[in-house]
């Protein structure tokens, strides 16, 4: 039997048309709100990628405007040692133009930027919502399932193709206005080329990321990703150096597409259809597990239980250290993995320095106090720069989740308890930094197995791994000294500054061939030679007076502002 | 009688959001105290406030005679708080975080801790994350009562909780009431604060609108009565009867409004030959918002 209820007025009233501008950006559609909330990120990565490109325009031109210096700088490369060559993520053709120099010395920041943006918008798109409650309300519209994942994720590409627009536009102004050799012109073909690989291995990436979030949960899926990403780069920047790399290439989005270099004058558009498919086929994945699955329906990844002493529940030290620790373990053994597989190459790595005499003698004039066949310095020159972004962005993942007891709320019910606002922040922070030495203890461990398998001496280097926990300290204090003192979620904000603006000194000023007291900014020059033992106190101290300093910041503008509610 | 909670031209604001304006309020040791008032009317400001949470723009509170800002750990040990919304650990279960608070405050008595767990019917084995929302104030409530804290201070206690839990903290209420402890209790439900609490202070828009006995609140009640005669409608005899307003009439019915009182009326209508008397209260909620919901009132601080 149907029945058929007809309300009075259902017929004839009829609902005001939503105008076309506020389905496309506000909130007159799924597909508007998305890119309304998006606004941030594409001006955030729009912008930096924006400056990147004028800064390295503006550099090139004013550092290698001649013949005679742009071919210095091609030899430099040649001769560079593959691990070198690794850091920036492989071979360097074309180097002595604009667009071969940007593409080998900045295609770490121009690919993985909006990969690292693809994957977390897209982890979080319908997960984040489901959690807080609001799909609930969404899915209670008349509008189909597929329909709002479709527009969700349709509200991200949008986003991303602005900002690969505006790249594109801006690639292609830059080859126009600091051209000052023949070959710097940068067409607009490539430019929109190379922009189109940058979006393409960013939703990729985010795919794989959209795709596992519901099933093992947003941070597991992110985390998945952004190792694939990650994981990736190191093996094709590292493949030629590295045997088990070398062994692994076929499974790296970057070892896939190397010849497709559009700005450095590379083409090989068939290497990218693997990457299309990754993005169709996870984006596809992830609009029918939220067709078909329950609504909210979030898996995680089941972990053994915790014995209770690792539970965190004694104080407020122990459970911001328990909180976090599932977190640093994963940045750990993420981070120490590559560390395995490049101290396990350090015999490798050692011939590579000295097998041939250019390249012997170069590495003797830049490092004339260190011994290249020592096992730690293939990972002093080789390893660190990248340790420290990693263990960087780890530090800013843990603020991330420090900060949740205030954003989340659940400070209201512990600061009700006697505990005074200085001390939880001290007990919390000092949580955090105990996270930060667990990931830098798997860090070194991760060394000290892969230098242990080659025969050679473990402990220099193990212990040398201690520099990153100085590092990782300092910046959870930047991060915990904001987070006190303004509030705490902008704790991994002002963290995330400074890694990418210490990781920016350390790669732009050698570059740009910047005054050397503007590299000496970065905290990383400080240190000395820690993978072969030589410690600077400069660098020990200030990373402790940063880390500890900024505690007692933070613990004093804690105790003298509003808790957020 | 001693005040536990003192509060004087209290005035907190957030740039050019309302807060809370010029409160003065003070509530006695061993008192249950109501806080009622519409949401978004400052309760849980002045809470936040108690607790040290949120800094005073001007005025001061002090609970136990001591200052908010001054020594809030020190206030803080003699309390237990239940937020009206709050976020604890996903990923400890339910009776993790029970213990966790127990720890922060140094160890509570575990026979105590297992009644408030059983009467209030908590599965402490499922993590937090697990729990719906009226299972999540379950834990919320164990918490705030498990150090049998001098001072309850409870921001919409029985939000999530069905009706039989709901008589159960009623009960732990009225418990820690007899045992002289201090309630202060916060709500939008008139009957919940009825049921539980001495004096109600009423906070409408930022503002104290009224502080005075739950009795008197309660004979801001009145009734609705409906009389159906069977011959001509005595306008004139019940018009003039004390506690009647309101009155009009249609066809045989008289319809009125008695304030206090209902006996006047019933003995005046048994002198008629009656069809129908009906008598319907309204509920408080309703006089709450005919008495407040509109016009300014006088405030009575005691």
């Amino acid at each position: 039997m149907t029945t058929d209820v007809r309300r009075r007025g259902a017929a004839t009233t009829t609902a005001a048309s939503v105008h076309i501008l506020r389905r496309i950006y506000g909130y007159g559609s799924v597909f508007g709100k998305t890119l309304r909330d998006s606004r941030r990120a594409i001006l955030l990565v729009g912008g930096f990628l924006v400056l990147m490109w004028l800064i390295i325009g503006s550099a090139t031109a004013a550092a290698f405007g001649t013949v005679e210096t742009r071919q210095e700088g091609v030899q430099l490369t040649r001769t560079l040692p593959s691990i070198f060559l690794g850091l920036y993520g492989g071979a360097a053709p074309h180097v002595e133009t604009l667009g071969g120099f940007a593409n080998w010395r900045y295609g770490l920041v121009f690919l993985l930027l909006p990969a690292v943006w693809s994957l977390t918008a897209l982890s979080g798109t319908l997960v984040v919502e489901a959690r807080r409650g609001s799909l609930d309300f969404v899915a209670a519209t008349p509008l189909p399932r597929r329909r709002i994942a479709i527009e969700k994720v349709a509200g991200h590409v949008a986003g991303l193709t602005i900002v690969l627009v505006v790249i594109g536009v801006v690639s292609w102004l830059c080859g126009i206005a600091f051209k000052t050799l023949p070959g710097d012109e940068i067409p607009f073909e490539a430019a929109f080329s190379y922009a189109l690989y940058m979006g393409l291995i960013a939703l990729a990436t985010g795919a794989i990321a959209f795709a596992l979030a519901p099933l093992v949960g947003r941070g597991a899926g992110a985390g998945i990703a952004a190792t694939y990403l990650f994981g990736s780069w190191v093996i094709n920047g590292y493949r030629d150096a590295i045997p088990v790399f070398h062994d692994l290439r076929s499974v790296s989005m970057f070892s896939w597409t190397i010849d497709h270099k559009p700005i450095a004058g590379g083409y090989d558009w068939p290497s990218l259809i693997p990457l299309a498919v990754i993005a169709l086929v996870g984006i596809v994945a992830g609009v029918v597990a939220f067709e078909r699955r329950d609504l909210g329906a979030i898996g995680s990844v089941r972990t053994p239980a915790r014995p209770r002493w690792l539970l965190g529940i004694g104080g407020p030290l122990t459970r911001s250290a328990a909180e976090r620790l599932t977190t640093a373990v994963a940045w750990g053994i993420g981070v120490g993995v590559y560390g395995l597989a490049i101290g396990s190459s350090a015999e490798q790595l050692g011939k590579s320095f000295t097998d041939d005499p250019a390249i012997a003698e170069l590495i003797r004039q830049a490092f004339p106090n260190l011994d290249p066949n020592a096992p730690g310095f293939g990972l002093q020159i080789g390893f660190l720069s990248f340790a420290y972004l990693a263990i960087g962005i780890a530090t800013i993942t843990l603020l991330i989740g420090w900060a949740s007891d205030e954003t989340e709320g659940r400070l209201d019910l512990i600061l009700a308890a006697p505990v005074a606002r200085a001390r939880w922040l001290i007990q919390s922070g000092l949580g955090v930094f105990l996270a930060v030495v667990v990931v830098s203890v798997i860090v070194a461990v991760g060394i000290g197995l892969g230098i242990a398998s080659t025969g050679a001496d473990p402990i220099t280097p193990a212990l040398g791994t201690g520099v990153l926990a100085l590092y990782a300290l300092a910046m959870a204090g930047v991060g915990l000294a904001a987070g006190g003192l303004l509030r705490s979620s902008v704790a991994g904000v002002v963290a995330g500054l400074v890694v990418v603006g210490m990781f920016l000194l350390d790669i732009l000023v050698p570059a740009l061939k910047l005054p050397d007291e503007v590299h000496q900014l970065a905290l990383s020059t400080h240190f000395g030679e820690p993978m072969l033992g030589h410690w600077d106190p400069v660098g020990i101290i200030a990373s402790l007076v940063l880390a500890f300093g900024g505690l007692l910041v933070g613990a004093w503008g804690f105790a003298r502002r509003d808790l957020r509610g | 009688m001693t005040a536990i909670i003192q509060i004087e031209k209290l005035t907190k604001s957030y740039g050019s959001h309302r807060g809370i304006a010029d409160i003065d309020l003070g509530v006695n040791d061993g008192e249950a105290f109501g806080f009622l008032g519409p949401n978004g009317a400052g309760k849980t400001t002045t809470i936040r406030v108690l607790l040290d949470h949120l800094r005073p723009t001007s005025g001061r509170a002090r609970v136990f005679g001591i200052e908010t800002t001054v020594d809030p750990v020190a206030i803080h040990r003699r309390v237990g708080y239940l937020p009206g919304e709050f976020t604890l650990y996903d990923k400890l279960t339910g009776g993790q975080t029970i213990d966790y608070f127990a720890n922060l405050r140094g160890g509570v008595d575990p026979h105590y801790q297992a009644d408030l767990i059983a009467r209030l019917d908590v599965d402490p084995t499922r993590k937090f994350k697990e729990y719906s929302k009226g299972n999540k104030q379950k834990i919320g409530l164990v918490v705030a009562l498990q150090h049998r804290p001098d001072l309850l201070i409870l921001d919409e206690p029985t939000s999530g909780l069905d009706p039989l839990v709901q008589q159960t903290f009623y009960e732990v209420i009225r418990e820690a009431k007899a045992e002289g402890r201090t309630i202060f209790l916060s709500s939008h439900i008139l009957s919940e604060v009825e049921k539980t609490c001495d004096r109600v202070a009423i906070i409408r828009e930022g503002a104290l609108a009224r502080v005075d006995r739950v009795e008197a609140l309660r004979d801001l009640a009145h009734h609705q009565v409906e009389l159906r005669f069977a011959g001509e409608v005595p306008v004139g005899a019940f018009a003039a009867l004390p506690g009647v307003s309101d009155v009009a009439t249609e066809d045989h019915i008289l319809r009125m409004r008695v304030s206090g009182s209902i006996t006047p009326v019933v003995r005046e209508a048994a002198r008629y030959e009656l069809l129908d008397f009906v008598s319907r209260e309204p509920s408080l909620e309703e006089t709450f918002l005919a008495e407040y919901g509109h016009q300014a009132v006088e405030v009575d601080a005691r």
